[in-house]
């Protein structure tokens, strides 16, 4: 801090901090990526240190030490170390037992995704047909994954064997109180009490979402569809062609449809997810503002009122809402009735038209939430930013644009960007309202506000296009990843979580 | 080495847990007198059904079955199915444009033996047809049992405001209905209803599969659709939707029986699902018959339609496959299907129900059969003919095109040309 | 002189606040009538959206006899019942103690970790549906209620963030003390944090509660085909799906809908003040 900024006052402090945000932007995205290479090396090193310390182990360890190599936690039970040596023992033996009864007999069909799915034989007996089934492509992969990652787990358990007998050997050499385990036990309530908060919820994490993410990569390098459905049908390994294929590589005839119709929905989804996002913020905060604004009574009731959005459930007040502005909806028959028009408002017809009804449900829908939240900062602003803006003779609405904006976009970052993120992948509100509709000609199996989210369901779900659909999912992902995680890590409230008090 | 030793003798303990409860857990279905079965129906029919499966019960006293009842639409039997194929019913309706999707996806069990003769002998060819490959050939396959012919559809309307001579042209029923300041449904966005226009002037598509490499679509010929017919029906179709009563987009079941309801509509085009609520709102006044006839340009065509079956399939993952064959067998029979007929007007396929004068004389199975001598046959339609056909008709509805493509429109043919290349285009 | 201009001043805020109060009660407006809307409609003996005028031609209790004796609404409420007080309790759980572990615990792998936590969010969430069931069917737990438990809960601990934003809030000296008089981590977590965190706490368990009951595709996908076990969301959705029961059933529709609303709205509103205070604290820190 140099003393210029120490001079300035509260506001202008405050301003150059704001811009100051916008400004590093660029120099963030950079940085994002410079830092590649050094996290790279980063982790070269880790991984060196791993090899390292084994080989330690190896050189210099006894043979109790040496023989956790193969029989894990020998090492330690033999040192008396039992509550981490039988867990590693029985770690061990459940290993092998999936490998022998599960495991291998997947990852060995990893290659090739299996060779005959099925089987379909005469039963003259029954006087029908019967089918037995055999490999399933599906089945094989995800399984083989699933081998993939217990092995992995396997080879970090089998270190940390190694690495922990040979400590404890060195403890001994040393002549050094070993801990009991009584010590060890306390050990996970103190210096290892991440390992005992954290261990369940990454178990689930890892199967219910990591897996299946890589799964679904994996998928985009097949040609799982609907012709290569299994149980019935094998899918095979087909390296890059489909990511060949979204890119317009010209494979097919039609794939520049397909290219076009990803580049519009790409299009419409970051411009759906800017609406989104900043109608409903600030729409919010200049409800928040009015409701709390001194002397306004009946805040309570106001408040209550816009909540009760949130307590019914979004898929009741979508696919009411989608029902309601229906060209034959009850809006249109109300004010056909009365002769306000003369044809229905295509509200969710006309793509314009869909484009802006989905942003304004979605604003009905979202303001709520944001005015809840703007109603605990705003009671936070400092007063001493209003004070000086006062003295500069302000009118309120400049005040706003000066400060309370600014300062609401600077504190609320973080939470901006969840928003901005969870809109591009907003899946609830197009599909339940309207499905993705109108269509165009233009475009294949995608609507004028189909999101990429809502495309990739229409892919999955009704055309069975997989590995199409996994290659869109990736590169959602990426672009989507990137940008937040810069955005995120830059954001100045993260950075300073230590010395918030 | 002695923990090692250890280690083993756990090892093999445990493995010989794993391989008992293995055996053990296979043991008990040989055993069991309970046969566990499900079926899966249209929503609608649910408690037909479950009437229908009590009778199953009943039938067959010296067998102990459990038989849950799910619902899965006949439309959609694709995606229900196809999600977990192992997981779906063990028996489940499909509608016959279902067929090529089913099997892709190997949901369907293939019919031989007594139970295709009594398939073949108590249902009428066409339903058979429906649900099976190369019909009549020596490689010929069959997958389902059929129980509903006549999926189609007709002109149902208001006796008070048009009358029986209006209702054989589009134009009379168009005056009719302008005259009386009443609403004419005809969902032209649902590409079902707007592919009769334009078979009407002599449109057609063919597809062609490979049926060795899993009923890969390798051909897909389509006539017409963006040539001089696909024009006319264009015309024809605009001829309907300027009228000020054409309903507009979105004209689903819903609204349709609501509007006969409130009076507010006088004509819709629909099928006999929807027959029995229409009856009620309109009591005497129900009329039904063939679609209308439309003249464009001095010339007159009949309009035409789809026709479609729906079918029981057994699923391939069965567990129990004897059993769901008898189930399905039983639900498709003669004695069902008259259930069915009474319940909701579904028709039957089977031969000696379609002759009988219960039947053949209801109002509503006369105008089908009037309207199916137009009607084109729904089978084996080329995956992505539906939704570019869907877009196409919602473009007519919104008044987007033109003849030249003038005043800011575009012209019929340029978007008629991309809907046909996007029917043809196939990315798998 | 300076009376009349604080006069005018007075004149001024009053002009002010009669505006305030028009555009105050003109979105209570916008907000509120597409709920009478489906309170009026769930009393209507027409069959709904497709007619004309918001007020039926006839007022009946029928939709809600129809709903408790003819359909299997309440089978869904108890199933969504029986999900949502589970998924809740572990939940809720999870993410106290993960969001403990980030903001408080220095570990190695601590910001990689929230990161990648952070990253996994942005995942479309069913593209992974497929493996996600038949990693569920492996173990038996398709057209299950517990595998629908175990699949809600187990990716809860993504929604660590404005938990752990929270919890940043409140001062570190207090564990530090703590500490120096010898209590371990755990009792600084369950004695210190924990009743300090209660805004927190209702807002997580508020979250978690509503989820299950607008939750669609998964668990349409896990009850594939077995009405016994659906949720709310996908029974009604049913009754929607089919186009000839929807005129019979829209009614209905919203008759459900009024009563599956009526207790969370209840305890929304009860819960309000926490809510606010819960989300305010946590999601400014991040």
């Amino acid at each position: 801090m140099n003393l210029e900024y120490l001079k300035m006052s509260p506001l202008e402090k405050f301003w150059f901090n704001f811009k100051g945000f916008f400004k590093r932007l660029p120099a963030a995205f950079s940085a994002f990526f410079k830092a590649i290479p050094k996290k790279l090396y980063k982790l070269w090193l880790a991984f060196s240190g791993i090899f390292i310390n084994i080989g330690k182990a190896a050189k210099d360890g006894d043979w109790k030490t040496r023989l956790s190599f193969g029989a894990m936690g020998f090492g330690l039970i033999a040192r008396k170390q039992y509550l981490r040596g039988i867990f590693y023992l029985v770690f061990e033996i459940c290993f092998v037992l999936y490998m022998v009864f599960f495991g291998w007999k997947y990852l060995s069909k990893m290659g090739s995704l299996g060779e005959t799915a099925r089987v379909e034989v005469w039963d003259e007996g029954l006087g029908i047909f019967t089918y037995k089934y055999y490999d399933n492509s599906l089945l094989i992969l995800l399984y083989s994954l699933l081998t993939l990652f217990i092995m992995a787990g396997f080879v970090f358990v089998w270190y940390h064997n190694v690495k922990g007998s040979y400590l404890i050997q060195q403890f001994e050499e040393a002549k050094l109180k070993l801990p009991d385990v009584k010590d060890e036990l306390r050990s996970y309530a103190n210096e290892n009490y991440h390992k005992s908060l954290l261990s369940i919820p990454l178990l689930g994490l890892v199967v219910f979402t990591i897996l299946p993410i890589f799964f679904m990569v994996f998928i985009a390098f097949t040609n799982f569809d609907k012709v290569h459905y299994p149980p019935k049908e094998l899918f095979q390994w087909v390296g890059m062609d489909n990511f060949v294929n979204v890119l317009g590589g010209g494979i097919s005839a039609n794939s520049k449809v397909f290219a076009y119709t990803f580049a519009e929905v790409l299009l419409w989804t970051i411009v759906w997810a800017l609406f989104a996002t900043f109608t409903n913020y600030i729409l919010g905060m200049i409800v928040a503002i009015l409701i709390n604004k001194k002397g306004v009574r009946g805040k309570k009731v106001f408040r209550t009122i816009l909540v009760m959005t949130i307590a019914v459930p979004q898929f009741v007040s979508l696919m009411f809402m989608s029902q309601l502005l229906s060209d034959q909806g009850l809006l249109n028959n109300i004010l056909l009735n009365l002769g306000w028009i003369s044809k229905p408002i295509p509200f969710l017809t006309n793509g314009t038209a869909a484009k802006i009804t989905v942003i304004v449900v979605n604003m009905w829908i979202g303001i709520p939430y944001s005015m809840l939240i703007c109603t605990g900062i705003l009671m936070n602003i400092p007063e001493d930013l209003y004070e000086s803006a006062r003295m500069d003779g302000a009118s309120p609405v400049r005040a706003y644009m000066k400060i309370t904006l600014p300062y609401m976009l600077h504190i609320t970052t973080p939470y901006l960007i969840t928003q901005f993120i969870g809109n591009l992948n907003n899946f609830n509100v197009i599909f339940l309202l309207t499905g993705g509709n109108p269509s165009s000609l233009d475009m294949q199996f995608a609507g004028k506000t189909d999101l990429l989210i809502t495309w990739l369901y229409k892919l999955t779900v009704s055309e069975s296009q997989f590995g199409l659909a996994s290659v869109i999912g990736i590169f959602t992902f990426v672009i989507v990843a990137v940008l937040s995680l810069v955005l995120y890590n830059h954001s100045k409230s993260v950075k300073n979580e230590e010395d918030f008090m | 080495m002695k923990k090692q030793i250890t280690s083993f003798v756990i090892c093999g303990l445990l493995s010989f847990g794993a391989l008992a409860c293995a055996a053990g857990c296979g043991g008990t279905g040989g055993k069991g007198d309970t046969i566990k079965l499900t079926v899966w129906g249209s929503a609608a029919q649910e408690t037909t059904f479950k009437e229908m499966v009590e009778e199953f019960k009943k039938a067959n006293p010296d067998k102990n079955y459990d038989i849950t009842v799910g619902i899965g639409e006949e439309d959609m039997a694709y995606s229900n199915v196809s999600k977990d194929t192992s997981a779906a019913a063990d028996v489940f309706c499909y509608a016959n444009d279902q067929l090529i999707p089913l099997l892709r996806s190997g949901a369907l069990a293939r019919i031989g033996g007594e139970n295709l003769e009594f398939i073949k002998s108590s249902n009428s060819v066409d339903s058979v047809e429906a649900g099976s490959i190369n019909y009549g050939t020596a490689e010929e396959e069959v997958y389902g049992y059929p129980y509903a012919s006549g999926n189609g559809y007709f002109l149902v309307y208001d006796k008070s405001v048009i009358t029986e001579e209006q209702t054989a042209t589009l134009e009379g029923v168009i005056a009719a209905c302008e005259n009386k300041n009443k609403q004419i449904g005809w969902a032209l966005d649902v590409p079902w209803y707007t592919a009769g226009w334009f078979f009407s002037f002599g449109c057609n598509y063919s597809v062609k599969y490979d049926y060795k490499n899993n009923y890969k679509e390798t051909e897909v010929g389509l006539e017409g659709f963006n040539g001089e017919e696909g024009i006319k029906a264009s015309k024809a179709m605009h001829k309907l939707t300027l009228s000020k009563s054409f309903a507009g987009s979105n004209t689903d079941n819903n609204t349709i029986t609501t509007k006969f309801g409130t009076g507010d509509m006088a004509a819709a085009v629909t099928g006999t699902w929807l027959v029995k609520s229409i009856q009620q709102k309109l009591g005497d006044n129900y009329g039904v018959c063939k679609l209308p006839t439309v003249t464009v340009e001095g010339e007159t065509k009949q309009l035409a339609s789809f026709i479609g079956y729906k079918l029981l399939g057994v699923n391939s993952h069965c567990k129990n496959p004897a059993e769901a064959h008898r189930l399905a067998k039983f639900l498709s029979s003669e004695a069902m299907q008259k259930v069915r007929f009474e319940k909701h007007l579904t028709v039957p396929s089977n031969n000696t129900l379609l002759a009988l004068d219960s039947v053949k004389n209801d109002v509503t199975v006369k105008a089908l059969n009037e309207q199916n001598k137009f009607a084109l046959e729904q089978v084996s339609v080329p995956t992505n003919f539906w939704e570019p056909l869907k877009t196409y008709g919602s473009y007519i509805i919104k008044d987007l095109l033109n003849e030249m493509g003038t005043d800011g429109k575009l012209s019929y043919q340029e978007r008629l040309n991309t809907m046909v290349e996007l029917m043809k285009s196939s990315i798998n | 002189m300076n009376n009349r201009k604080f006069r005018s001043k007075k004149g001024k805020e009053r002009i002010t606040n009669i505006i305030i109060y028009t555009v105050l009660v003109l979105i209570s407006l916008v907000w509120l009538i597409p709920f009478l809307i489906l309170i009026i409609q769930s009393f209507s003996g027409g069959s709904g959206m497709a007619s004309n005028s918001i007020f039926p031609k006839r007022w009946t209790f029928d939709n809600y006899i129809k709903l408790f004796t003819e359909t299997k609404f309440l089978t869904w409420y108890g199933n969504t019942m029986l999900v949502s007080v589970v998924v809740t309790i572990v939940q809720t759980i999870i993410v106290l103690m993960t969001s403990y572990a980030l903001s408080r615990l220095r570990f190695k792998m601590r910001k990689p970790l929230m990161n990648l936590m952070l990253i996994l969010g942005m995942f479309p969430g069913f593209l992974s549906m497929t493996a996600v069931y038949f990693v569920l069917k492996e173990i038996n737990l398709t057209q299950n209620l517990f595998g629908l438990i175990l699949v809600y809960s187990a990716s809860s601990a993504m929604q660590y963030y404005i938990c752990k934003g929270f919890f940043d809030t409140i001062p570190r000296s207090l564990d530090e003390a703590a500490r120096i008089d010898g209590a371990s981590r755990h009792t600084v977590f369950m004695k210190i944090i924990l009743p300090l965190a209660k805004p927190i706490i209702i807002y997580t368990i508020l979250t978690a509660f509503i989820a299950p009951w607008g939750e669609y595709m998964f668990s349409s996908f896990i009850m594939l085909g077995d009405p016994e076990k659906y949720t709310v969301a996908v029974g009604m959705k049913s009754w929607l799906d089919n186009s000839v029961l929807a005129s019979e059933y829209f009614t209905v529709f919203c008759a459900a809908a009024v009563v599956v609303s009526i207790p969370i709205t209840a305890l929304f509103i009860w819960l309000q003040r926490y809510y606010v205070e819960g989300v305010t604290g946590g999601s400014v820190k991040g």
